[in-house]
């Protein structure tokens, strides 16, 4: 009885006589030649750097090209522009304590961005996001501090559930766009924030355990943002949720007729941007072991403006990526610190900002129906 | 096609205009090394974080400031603080790593991102220290408190008015004591500012009672029940719309007799609403908001609604900054302070409550003085160097320089 390893065998040979046959070598060279795995990387490395391909590439990914390109041209301006440290000599941006703020500064940002990534891909957006974060960190500061952390992150998490849920339903059974359930949800908030702070005639909540010394750390964030980065790339690219949360952009009613189930995919990509929405209150609270009323009013805005630097199309669709928010975020922010450390007041940073955004939204326009989410 | 290349054309030509602009206002913008003149060993860049840009405390603040860099070899940068932590955070983060040596801010002591603050100021070897506010309710603070309190980088604050809560009710409560209103709305705003005005309103309650015990029928005091902190209403700053029913209310409640008793820097919310809805009522104001001192008017004059107010002199920032300089300098006082309530400082209000006040204080103080003339000053640019621990000063001698600035000396001392 032949075994298997022998049938392999054969064939292998019968190949290798084929080949041989066919290009007049012997049979043991026309085996050396078969390519190994290091010559296939080559290979594909060769076949990407072509001309033609790289052109179809460039023309597919012409605004996460713009993106890349954006915050390359940031980071080139402003190691140059600030110059050095007055004291230490060291360049401004790329000194250790500059690096570590900047970490700090884009950790909340970089993970409401990457949790919005899974509305915005659907076409829809949350201008909730601000008020949502605000009443989850005073709520988790409230309960902390009343009873345990653990406790306070169950509570905001089941907030979050109910509100992914209700931004869900809304959107499906009433047929409101998305954006209402939002204004629905940003104007209970706001009710419910004013409230917590005004009642107590405060500013800020602040947390009675000391959580920055962990969960501020910069090893800590660095972790943590890899990780959930890490987390939402798998969840866009590997499960069905993402690929339908895409092709809802792309097309709600080819996706409903391709066997969608657009409720129960709408319900995840909110119960997930929730959850992040916690995670990133968390965080919040870590930079100053407090929160303030006003502290995450335009949170909204930012994410919004932070995607579309990324390169992230606004309507969704298959062109969005994890990587939009990814880039859009480190921009954001790197110019925010690095028109300071540039010397530009205060007061003109917004406007170099806007201007900012303006080229970006100019450069980035599709066409007028894909402009706008739903 | 030629509306792609139209396209390309407008964004090259944008991003040459941004690049342009980026490079000359980050050349204008920020200032220099240059302090000038003075001793030659220049301190650094100071960072004052202030609450407004505006208004006749900030104008002199700075027109004083501008005069006292050449002598003390320093620089200063301006940054507009708001009530949210995170974007005063960032604001105060990125100014150090920018390389500012000190960071001044007029912004409420008890914030939580306090701690993360004196962090930083510790591992960048920069000074913090509070203008116009205090630190007790920041000490009281169970996680954020012991920061500022046991860091040698934390250099204290001077307060805005007396430290007491008792003084500024007593004198509020003499001021429309003296005038013929006698229907009374105790407000405070915004509600978490001034921690200490929750006090105040309880002692101004006080004083009504007592009053009212022994005085005619006519003339009693009637407060306003429907306090919603107390006594007092608090006012949430900014919440202009929602206010006009209130301030209808009473109205038509006070009428003619109708006076509002601001204890602490409600005036600008009071004022635009009354500017706004046309609502007159005459204003007991304690704080230094806004152009407050612009609408003061006499106790007939209905025009200008603010019939009593008190600030303090823009001249106390010198206790933060001559802290800062000796600090910078590595000149400690011989007799600084050890125990870290110590290096909280009172400063006092100036009381104004007639046009004769007015006008002395229009020829004696500069937040009166509408050209902010620095010959008004209360110490001159020379006195204040001579406040340095290099040039032997002392913390007692500067906290007594300090404390002898109140009414009476600031309207009628005599001007050299």
């Amino acid at each position: 009885m032949e075994n298997k390893e022998d049938k392999v065998e054969k064939i292998e040979d019968v190949s290798n006589e084929e080949t041989a046959s066919q290009s007049g070598q012997p049979a043991s060279i026309a085996a050396a030649a078969k390519p190994n795995f290091g010559q296939k990387i080559v290979s594909a490395f060769k076949n990407f750097f072509t001309k033609e391909h790289l052109k179809e590439f460039a023309k597919d990914h012409i605004f996460d090209i713009c993106a890349l390109c954006g915050l390359i041209v940031c980071l080139i301006v402003f190691t140059i522009v600030p110059g050095r440290h007055p004291r230490d000599g060291k360049l401004l941006l790329w000194r250790p304590q500059t690096i570590k703020t900047l970490i700090s500064q884009v950790s909340v940002y970089f993970i409401l961005a990457i949790g919005a990534v899974f509305i915005y891909l659907m076409g829809c957006m949350d201008i909730s996001v601000g008020y949502q974060v605000g009443v989850f960190g005073a709520l988790f500061i409230m309960i902390a501090n009343s009873s345990n952390l653990f406790l306070a992150l169950l509570t905001i998490i089941i907030m979050g559930l109910v509100c992914a849920i209700f931004n869900a339903f809304v959107g499906a059974y009433v047929k409101l766009p998305t954006v209402m359930s939002s204004v629905i949800l940003m104007q209970l908030f706001n009710g419910v924030l004013l409230s917590i702070f005004s009642d107590r005639n405060i500013n800020a909540l602040t947390l009675n355990t000391d959580i920055q010394a962990v969960v501020g750390s910069t090893w800590f964030r660095v972790i943590a943002l890899v990780l959930l980065a890490f987390i939402a790339f798998y969840f866009l690219t590997f499960t069905k949720v993402g690929k339908r949360s895409r092709a809802i952009g792309t097309n709600k009613l080819a996706a409903d007729q391709a066997g969608a189930n657009l409720l129960m995919t709408r319900i995840v990509c909110y119960v997930v941007f929730s959850l992040f929405l916690c995670f990133g209150a968390v965080m919040l609270i870590a930079r100053s072991n407090s929160i303030a009323s006003s502290d995450t009013t335009s949170y909204q805005m930012d994410i919004m403006i932070m995607l579309l630097m990324g390169g992230m199309p606004l309507s969704g669709g298959m062109k969005g990526k994890l990587f939009n928010a990814i880039i859009g975020t480190f921009t954001y922010v790197l110019l925010n610190m690095g028109l300071t450390l540039c010397g530009v007041p205060a007061a003109y940073v917004m406007l170099v900002k806007s201007a900012v955004f303006v080229i970006i939204v100019c450069l980035t326009c599709r066409k007028p129906g894909n402009l706008l989410p739903r | 096609m030629k509306k792609s290349i139209l396209k390309k054309i407008g964004a090259i030509a944008l991003s040459s205009v941004l690049a342009g602009s980026i490079g000359a206002v980050a050349g204008c913008g920020g200032g220099g090394n240059g302090g000038g003149g003075g001793s030659g060993k220049y301190a650094g860049k100071i960072l004052i974080g202030v609450q407004q840009t505006r208004g006749n405390n900030y104008e002199a603040m700075c027109k004083f400031l501008d005069a006292l860099k050449p002598e003390l070899d320093f620089d200063y940068q301006i940054a507009q603080m708001s009530y949210a932590d995170e974007s005063n955070l960032t604001t105060i983060e990125n100014a150090i790593l920018k390389g500012a040596v000190g960071v001044i801010t007029m912004t409420e002591m008890e914030m939580g991102y306090t701690q993360q603050v004196i962090e930083l100021c510790e591992q960048e070897e920069v000074y913090y220290a509070g203008y116009m506010s205090d630190f007790w309710k920041t000490y009281a603070e169970p996680t954020t408190g012991k920061a500022p309190k046991d860091s040698k980088y934390c250099l204290g604050s001077v307060s805005d008015g007396e430290l007491d809560a008792e003084t500024t009710a007593t004198w509020l409560f003499e001021a429309v004591k003296e005038s013929s209103y006698r229907k009374i709305v105790l407000t405070r705003s915004p509600d978490w500012a001034y921690p200490r005005s929750a006090q105040s309103a309880l002692t101004f309650k006080k004083l009504v009672d007592n009053y009212n015990a022994t005085a005619a029928e006519n003339d009693k005091f009637t407060l306003w029940t429907e306090g919603t902190d107390g006594p007092a209403y608090v006012l949430n700053y900014g919440l202009d719309a929602q206010f006009a029913p209130t301030l209808t209310k009473w109205q038509n409640w006070g009428g003619s007799d109708l006076a509002l008793v601001g204890l602490n820097y409600c005036a600008g919310t009071i004022m635009n609403m009354t500017t706004y809805r046309d609502l007159k009522f005459p204003i007991f104001n304690a704080g230094w908001d806004d152009d407050v001192a612009k609408q003061f008017g006499a106790m007939d004059d209905a025009t200008k609604p603010v019939k009593a107010l008190c600030q303090t002199p823009c001249e106390t920032i010198i206790y933060p900054l001559v802290r800062m300089l000796n600090a910078i300098n590595g000149t400690p006082y011989a007799d600084e302070p050890v125990k870290p309530e110590d290096k909280i400082v009172e400063a006092k209000y100036c009381h104004i409550e007639s046009t004769k006040d007015i006008e002395d204080g229009s020829a004696h103080c500069m937040n009166f003085n509408s050209a902010r003339d620095l010959k008004y000053a209360l110490i001159s640019p020379t006195e204040v160097k001579a406040l340095l621990a290099e040039n032997g000063g002392t913390f007692a001698k500067l906290v007594e320089t300090i404390s002898t600035w109140d009414t009476e000396y600031i309207l009628r001392r005599e001007i050299k």
